[in-house]
C-alpha cells in the first residue's frame, strides 16, 4: 500500500508524451512528416549531436561539463580531411589518427580538471573550446578541406536492409550508454561522484581515474562525430561543430539531467535528443519562418524544463508525505 | 523503476518502427488538414495548385541577405507562388544541408539555393535532381551541380572592366594607379584584376605602379593603402577589388588629408561608405543589387516551371537592367553603380 502512494510517473513518460503530442502536431502540418525518409533525415541531419549527447550525458552526471566538444568535432573533421586530401592517406589510418588527437584533446581537458579541482570544469574546457578551435583553422588558414577517396562516403552513405547504418549507430550507442549507467559500476559510480564527490572517494569510487576516463570518452566520441560530419558533407570546415555543446547541453537538460550532476538518465537525453530535432524538422516542413522557428523552440524547450521541475517537486512532496505517514 | 525506463524505451523504439510503417494510412487523412496550414496570404491563384519555391539564402539577418530575401519575397508575392525561406542566423552549410533535404521531403517545385559551401552542397542537390527537382543558384554557385541557371551580379572580368573605366572617368586617363587585392591567389580577385588590365592598357598615360594584398583582412588593407600614399606621392587613382579594400582606403586617403587628389573606385557594400562620400573622398563604389538578385532568382524559377526560360536582354525586373546568360547558364543581372545621388537609398 505505502508502496503505491510514493509512486509518481517517471519524468520520461511524460518526454515521450511530448514527443508523441509534437509528432502528431506536425503530422497534421505536412503529412509528409510521417514517412520513412522524412524520419531518417531527422536522424541523419542530427546524428552527430546524437552521438555527442550520449558521452556529455556521463561527463554532465558525473557533476562534469565539456564545452569544447564541438571544437573537436571541426578539429577532427579537419584532421582526417587534411590527411586524406593532402597528405594521401588512407581513410582508415587518417579516421584513427584524428581520433588519437581527439583523445589526446580529452586527456588535456581530464588532467587539467583534475589538476585544478577548485576550478569550474565548464571554465576549463571553455578554455580548450577556444584553444581547439584555433588549431582548426590553422590547420589550413581557414579554408574548407575536400577531395576524399570515394571509400570515405560509405561511412555515412552506406545502408543495411534500407535503413543508413548511422540510425542504426545512433541507437546502438544510447543503447550502449544506458546499459553503461544502469549495469556497470562504472557507470553507477558516476551518479556518485556528481551527487557528492568527497564521498564516493571515501566510499573507494577511485574518481580521479573515472574523470579521465570520461573527458576521453566524451572527446573521443566528438572526434568520431566529426569524422561522421565530414564524411557526411564531403567536406572538412574549420568551423564546423561550432554549436554542437550547447545543443547537446539543451538534449540533456531537456532529458531532465541535473546540469550539476547526480541525477538523470540515458533514456531521458534520447528523448530530449528527439524533440529538439523533430521539432527543429517538423516546424521546418511547416514553412514556419526560421525566426518563428526559434521562438517555438525556446518556448518548448522551457516549458519542458518547467515540467521537469514540477514533476521532480511533486515525487518529493509524495516522498515527504509518505515519510510522515 | 529500471523495468519502466526499459520499458518506455522500447515503447519509443516501437513508435519510431510503427511510424515508419503506419505512412499509407495516415497521408490520406492528413492531406485534408494541409490547405488550412498554409499560409493565406500568398494564395492567390486559387484553381490551380500553388507552386512552392524552397529558396535556401546563406542567411537571415546580415542585412546584405535580408535584401536579397526580401526580393526573392516580394517576387513570389508578384507572381502568385508560395516562397519558403529557411535559413540561419549565421551562415552554416551544414546546417543548408538539412533545410535542403527538408524542402525536398516537402516536395517544393524548384529549389533556389545561394551556396555556403559548394561540396558540402552537393550530395544535397544530387538528391533534389533525384527527386526531379530543378535547381536554380544565386550570389554563390555550385558549378558542378544540375542547376540550371546561376544569378549573379556580374562577370568578375566585367566586374573589373567597369570599375577601371569609371576610375578612369573620374581620374582622368593619365597619371599613377595602384590596385589594393584581397588575395593574389584567390582566383576571383585576379579575374577582376584582368578586366581592369584589359582598360587601363587603352590609355598609355596610365601607369600601373603597384599590386598589394591584404590578405582580406582591412588593417591590412589600411596599411597598404598608407604605405601606397607615402610611396608614390603623385597617386592619382585606386581600385579596391574586395568590399573591404575599398573603405580600407577611402580612410587612408583621408587621414593622409588627400580626399579629392586620389581618385577611388572599388567594390563596397554601401553602408561601409556612405561617410566617404560626404567629403567627396569617394564618387563611385560598384556592386549589384542584392534584392533584384532574389527577384530575379525566383522569378526565372517560377518562368521556367511555367515553360519560359530567360534569354539575354530580358528585363526581369521592373527597373533593372537587362540580364546575360554565358553558355555556363550564370545569369549576370548587372552592376549598380553607387554615386552620391542614389547611395542614400541603400541600407546594407
Amino acid at each position: 500500500m505505502d508502496k503505491k502512494t510514493t509512486r509518481t510517473l517517471p519524468r520520461e513518460c511524460y518526454l515521450l508524451l511530448i514527443l508523441l503530442l509534437i509528432g502528431f502536431t506536425m503530422c497534421l502540418g505536412n503529412p509528409k512528416f510521417l514517412t520513412f525518409g522524412n524520419l531518417q533525415n531527422i536522424i541523419l541531419n542530427n546524428f552527430e549531436i546524437g552521438m555527442i549527447c550520449v558521452t556529455m550525458t556521463f561527463v554532465i552526471l558525473m557533476g562534469g561539463m565539456d564545452m569544447s566538444v564541438g571544437s573537436v568535432v571541426g578539429l577532427c573533421g579537419m584532421l582526417v580531411g587534411v590527411l586524406m586530401a593532402n597528405c594521401g592517406m588512407h581513410p582508415v589510418p587518417a579516421i584513427l589518427c584524428a581520433l588519437l588527437a581527439a583523445a589526446a584533446v580529452g586527456a588535456l581537458n581530464g588532467g587539467m580538471v583534475i589538476a585544478f579541482p577548485n576550478s569550474n570544469p565548464m571554465i576549463i574546457t571553455i578554455g580548450s573550446m577556444v584553444l581547439i578551435r584555433a588549431v582548426c583553422r590553422l590547420l589550413t588558414e581557414g579554408w574548407p578541406v575536400n577531395g576524399f577517396p570515394l571509400s570515405f562516403s560509405y561511412l555515412s552513405y552506406s545502408t543495411v536492409a534500407g535503413v543508413n547504418c548511422v540510425v542504426f549507430c545512433l541507437f546502438i550507442t544510447m543503447l550502449g550508454g544506458q546499459w553503461f549507467l544502469q549495469r556497470t559500476v562504472m557507470g553507477m559510480s558516476l551518479y556518485a561522484i556528481g551527487n557528492n564527490e568527497r564521498g564516493a572517494y571515501f566510499a573507494g569510487v577511485r574518481v580521479r581515474r573515472i574523470k579521465l576516463i570520461m573527458y576521453i570518452l566524451s572527446a573521443l566520441m566528438a572526434g568520431l562525430a566529426g569524422v561522421f560530419l565530414t564524411s557526411r558533407m564531403q567536406t572538412g570546415y574549420p568551423d564546423a561543430g561550432d554549436n554542437y555543446h550547447m545543443d547537446a547541453i539543451a538534449a540533456i537538460v531537456i532529458g531532465g539531467t541535473d546540469i550539476a550532476g547526480g541525477e538523470g538518465s540515458m533514456m531521458g537525453t534520447l528523448l530530449g535528443f528527439f524533440i529538439i530535432s523533430v521539432l527543429k524538422n517538423g516546424l521546418a516542413l511547416m514553412g514556419v519562418s526560421s525566426l518563428d522557428q526559434m521562438v517555438f523552440t525556446g518556448v518548448v524547450l522551457i516549458f519542458t524544463i518547467w515540467l521537469n521541475r514540477w514533476q521532480k517537486k511533486r515525487h518529493q512532496q509524495k516522498m515527504q508525505k509518505t515519510q510522515m505517514q | 523503476m529500471k523495468m519502466k525506463k526499459i520499458l518506455a524505451m522500447l515503447c519509443s523504439l516501437a513508435l519510431t518502427m510503427a511510424v515508419g510503417c503506419s505512412v499509407p494510412t495516415e497521408q490520406p487523412a492528413a492531406q485534408d488538414g494541409q490547405p488550412a496550414q498554409t499560409e493565406p496570404e500568398a494564395g492567390q491563384t486559387a484553381e490551380n495548385k500553388q507552386l512552392v519555391i524552397g529558396v535556401s539564402p546563406k542567411m537571415i539577418g546580415a542585412p546584405y541577405w535580408e535584401y536579397a530575401n526580401q526580393g526573392c519575397v516580394e517576387a513570389g508575392k508578384a507572381l502568385g507562388v508560395k516562397v519558403e525561406m529557411q535559413a540561419t542566423t549565421t551562415a552554416s552549410a551544414t546546417e543548408q544541408v538539412s533545410i535542403i533535404d527538408n524542402y525536398i521531403t516537402m516536395g517544393v517545385d524548384a529549389l533556389v539555393v545561394a551556396a555556403n559551401d559548394e561540396s558540402t552542397l552537393l550530395p544535397a542537390l544530387k538528391r533534389a535532381e533525384e527527386a526531379g527537382i530543378p535547381i536554380f543558384t544565386y550570389d554563390s554557385d555550385v558549378p558542378d551541380s544540375a542547376r540550371l541557371y546561376c544569378v549573379a551580379g556580374t562577370g568578375q572580368v566585367n566586374l573589373g572592366e567597369i570599375m577601371a573605366q569609371q576610375l578612369v572617368e573620374e581620374m582622368g586617363e593619365e597619371g599613377e594607379v595602384a590596385f589594393m587585392t584581397g588575395s593574389l591567389g584567390a582566383f576571383n580577385h585576379n579575374q577582376i584584376l584582368e578586366g581592369y588590365r584589359n582598360v587601363l592598357s587603352q590609355y598609355p598615360g596610365i601607369t600601373e605602379v603597384a599590386v598589394v594584398e591584404s590578405g582580406d583582412d582591412q588593417q591590412k588593407a589600411f596599411v597598404n593603402a598608407e604605405n601606397l600614399l607615402a610611396s608614390y606621392p603623385n597617386l592619382k587613382g585606386i581600385l579596391g577589388v574586395a568590399a573591404g579594400e575599398t573603405p580600407a582606403a577611402a580612410e587612408a586617403v583621408v587621414q593622409a588629408g588627400r580626399s579629392g587628389e586620389v581618385q577611388i573606385v572599388g567594390v563596397a557594400t554601401p553602408n561601409s561608405v556612405k561617410q566617404f562620400y560626404e567629403d567627396g573622398t569617394l564618387t563611385k563604389t560598384v556592386l549589384w543589387d542584392p534584392y533584384d538578385m532574389g527577384y530575379i532568382a525566383v522569378k526565372i524559377a517560377v518562368d521556367y516551371l511555367g515553360g519560359v526560360e530567360p534569354a539575354t536582354g530580358d528585363v526581369l525586373i521592373d527597373g533593372g537592367n537587362p540580364v546575360t546568360i554565358d553558355e555556363d547558364g550564370n545569369l549576370y543581372i548587372g552592376t549598380t553603380v553607387f554615386t552620391k545621388e542614389n547611395i542614400g537609398n541603400y541600407d546594407f
